[in-house]
């Protein structure tokens, strides 16, 4: 064959190669060290545990238990209910105080100063989560700073139980969720065409009208990713769980623990792993479903933009 | 006195009596003036647009023509001057009581909602019942030809489509000026040949204002009933577009429009409403209009003739505007060619001939008679050349 044809051949094969790599090196990374645990954890759920030492027999056992255990004994189910209700809340919380913060970097600083108001946004994300809670924990305590504020203004009985309620857990959620959902909201709201916003304007909608017919449906595409992404961190963090809500703080629906608290405490206190490892695949896929919900609603609500 | 005069200066309004005769325009602009930083986009432009005409801006890429139509559509603040909407000052209203919509170049068409949402949107926002906005929006709808695509997504409309969705939506609100900011240049060609026609009609049939922005000559010369050439924030000629195109104002305008030879000459004999010049290529002469003031003898104008009122002469029988040229090159484009010539200064001379092939075919090089009559010659005072 001449050369000529057998260029392209070669250029081809070079980019199937690069095409290989590209695919292939994410993948062996993301087998070796999110899948590979995951089926593990998975058939770690079907085991069981006799004399303090793992079997490997395969049954539903955990599973059944887990069931026998959702309104009696362990109380899983509300648990459950509380993280769902803590989720949920706390996702929307974080969205309503995030998104009118985008919609002021958009438009009302200066573009060339716009990356760096986000930069410093963003700039609580580099101090450790941590540290964070436990400075919240100053914040919020029975004598702490915004309680001796309240009694220095003069509501001396006032003193407010913040600390060890979901309200505290949901403030420490909140302030690690800000600064990603900033970034995912202002990139959406900073996507929706300028045009539209003055065609809207021009066609007789005052600023508010702007807002909730233009700009809320066009980035509603961000608003549904940091609504959901909110929900699935809330569902799967501890600390601000354990160290501000006090592992089983109150919420309106009760003083009832957070279902990642129960999985931490049974991993460090009970011998039975694979039961522990049955309950974080409940969780896993209660964190799945609410991806799909999220997944469905994104398509469901696509802009077609072209 | 309507309430809305009141917001006018008071030195303004003592300065032009009311002349009850003279109709209100649509819209009058008095001294218009905007700068961006250094640059000066408008210097204090004046424009009137009568009840249901067709006004075209045109002028080259940063003429300032798409501030002016911000301005008139209040998406922008002039630094001074005044507008007038039908008789209204409009600088203290809100846009969108200003009675102006404008018609975007990209449309502007929301994504999330479909053509029927599009079109009652400007309804939606005041208080109107469900059964008045659906009238309307089917009138409107109906007007522009789109009557079949209300439940269609925007996605799923063609340019010629989406544009007619845009002017229906920008008609829902019952505007008295409507503004167009080059609403052809995202059609293809045939198409925006077709699209022009339908504006026209659509416009003679609401009998409201179009201010319609555009770069496209032919374009404004087929639709506008007048049209206002623009250049550097300046508006350098407004006038029909015969008026536009057979007798430019100015040396740019001259440039701008169609196709003309630019001549600079100094008057050697002037006698009311006719001299005679020198120039580089030779001694010509022209008709001064009536009404139009005769230059002097020895000043400096420039001598514009189009470049289709160039004739080749055979016979030596006309003495006068008769220059010979070299042949350099030619041009065929489609129905026409243009010939390009050498004058005996060095000049370009460009010729169009209608009829392909015809009685300027001569080979390249060759010396060719012209002449032109006086009449077809516009006089303009010289100005400096930048």
């Amino acid at each position: 064959m001449s050369s000529v044809v057998a260029r392209p051949e070669t250029k081809r094969r070079g980019a199937n190669l690069a095409k290989w790599i590209s695919i292939g090196v994410p993948s062996l990374f993301f087998g070796a060290f999110f899948l590979g645990p995951l089926i593990y954890l998975i058939l770690l759920g079907f085991w069981r545990v006799e004399n303090y030492r793992i079997v490997e027999s395969y049954s539903f056992d955990n599973y059944i238990d887990i069931a026998q255990n959702l309104f009696a004994g362990s109380n899983y189910g509300y648990a459950i209910a509380q993280t769902l209700y803590v989720a949920a809340t706390t996702a929307i919380a974080a969205v309503a105080l995030c998104y009118p913060m985008a919609l002021a970097i958009v438009f009302a600083v200066p573009q060339r100063y716009q990356r760096l108001v986000v930069l410093l946004a963003v700039a609580p994300f580099w101090t450790s989560y941590i540290l964070r809670v436990y400075a919240w924990q100053v914040l919020l305590a029975r004598k702490g700073v915004i309680n001796a504020a309240l009694s220095y203004v003069g509501f001396n009985e006032a003193s407010i139980e913040f600390l060890y309620t979901q309200t505290a857990t949901r403030i420490g959620l909140i302030h690690y969720l800000a600064p990603i959902l900033l970034v995912i909201l202002y990139v959406a709201i900073n996507n929706v065409d300028r045009t539209l916003i003055e065609a809207a304007r021009q066609i007789g909608a005052t600023r508010l009208q702007v807002l909730w017919r233009v700009i809320v449906p066009l980035s509603r595409t961000g608003i549904i990713l940091s609504l959901s992404f909110s929900a699935l961190v809330a569902c799967g963090d501890v600390l601000s769980g354990s160290i501000l809500g006090g592992g089983a703080g109150q919420s309106l629906i009760g003083k009832l623990p957070l279902f990642a608290d129960m999985i931490i405490r049974a991993y460090t206190s009970s011998t039975n792993l694979p039961n522990t490892a049955a309950l974080a695949i409940l969780l896993v896929v209660i964190m799945l479903l609410i991806l799909g919900v999220a997944y469905w609603l994104t398509e469901r609500f696509r802009i077609n933009v072209k | 006195m309507s309430a809305a005069l009141q917001f006018a200066p008071a030195e303004s309004v003592a300065a032009e009596p009311v002349d009850l005769a003279k109709p209100v325009p649509d819209l009058a602009l008095e001294g218009i003036r905007k700068q961006f930083g250094d640059h000066v986009a408008l210097h204090g432009l004046d424009l009137e647009v009568a009840r249901g005409e067709f006004v075209a801006v045109i002028g080259p890429s940063g003429c300032g023509k798409t501030t002016l139509l911000r301005i008139v559509a209040g998406l922008e603040t002039p630094d001074s001057g005044l507008i007038r909407v039908a008789g209204k000052y409009v600088a203290d209203q809100p846009v969108h009581k200003r009675g102006v919509r404008l018609v975007w170049q990209n449309y502007a068409l929301f994504p999330h909602l479909n053509v029927r949402k599009n079109i009652e949107f400007g309804l939606t926002l005041q208080k109107y019942d469900r059964k008045t906005v659906n009238a309307k929006v089917e009138q409107v709808a109906e007007l522009v030809d789109i009557s079949s695509m209300l439940s269609r997504q925007t996605t799923e409309l063609s340019g010629g489509q989406k544009q007619r969705v845009a002017i229906a939506r920008a008609l829902a609100t019952d505007p008295e000026i409507l503004l167009l900011d080059e609403p052809l240049s995202a059609l293809d060609a045939h198409l925006r040949i077709r699209v022009q026609g339908e504006l026209k009609r659509l416009q003679r049939r609401l009998g409201i204002s179009f201010v319609y922005v555009t770069h496209n000559q032919s374009e404004a010369f087929s639709m506008a009933d007048r049209i206002v050439v623009m250049n550097q924030g300046r508006a350098e000629q407004i006038g029909t577009p015969q008026e536009i195109f057979q007798s430019p104002k100015t040396r740019f305008v001259a440039q701008f429009v169609g196709m003309n030879n630019l001549i600079d000459a100094t008057v050697l004999t002037a006698q009311p409403g006719f001299i005679t010049a020198t120039s580089g290529c030779g001694q010509l002469s022209a008709r001064i209009p009536p009404g139009e003031p005769t230059p002097q003898p020895g000043a400096a104008i420039t001598l514009v003739v189009q470049a289709a009122k160039i004739r080749r002469v055979r016979a030596p029988d006309r003495q006068e505007n008769r220059i010979s040229a070299t042949l350099r090159d030619r041009e065929f484009v489609g129905s026409q060619v243009i010939y390009y010539l050498d004058a005996p200064d060095g000049s370009e001379i460009r010729v169009v001939v209608q009829e392909p092939f015809g009685n300027l075919e001569a080979p390249i090089g060759a010396a060719l008679d012209l002449y032109w009559d006086f009449d077809d010659l516009v006089v303009l005072p010289r100005e400096a050349t930048p």
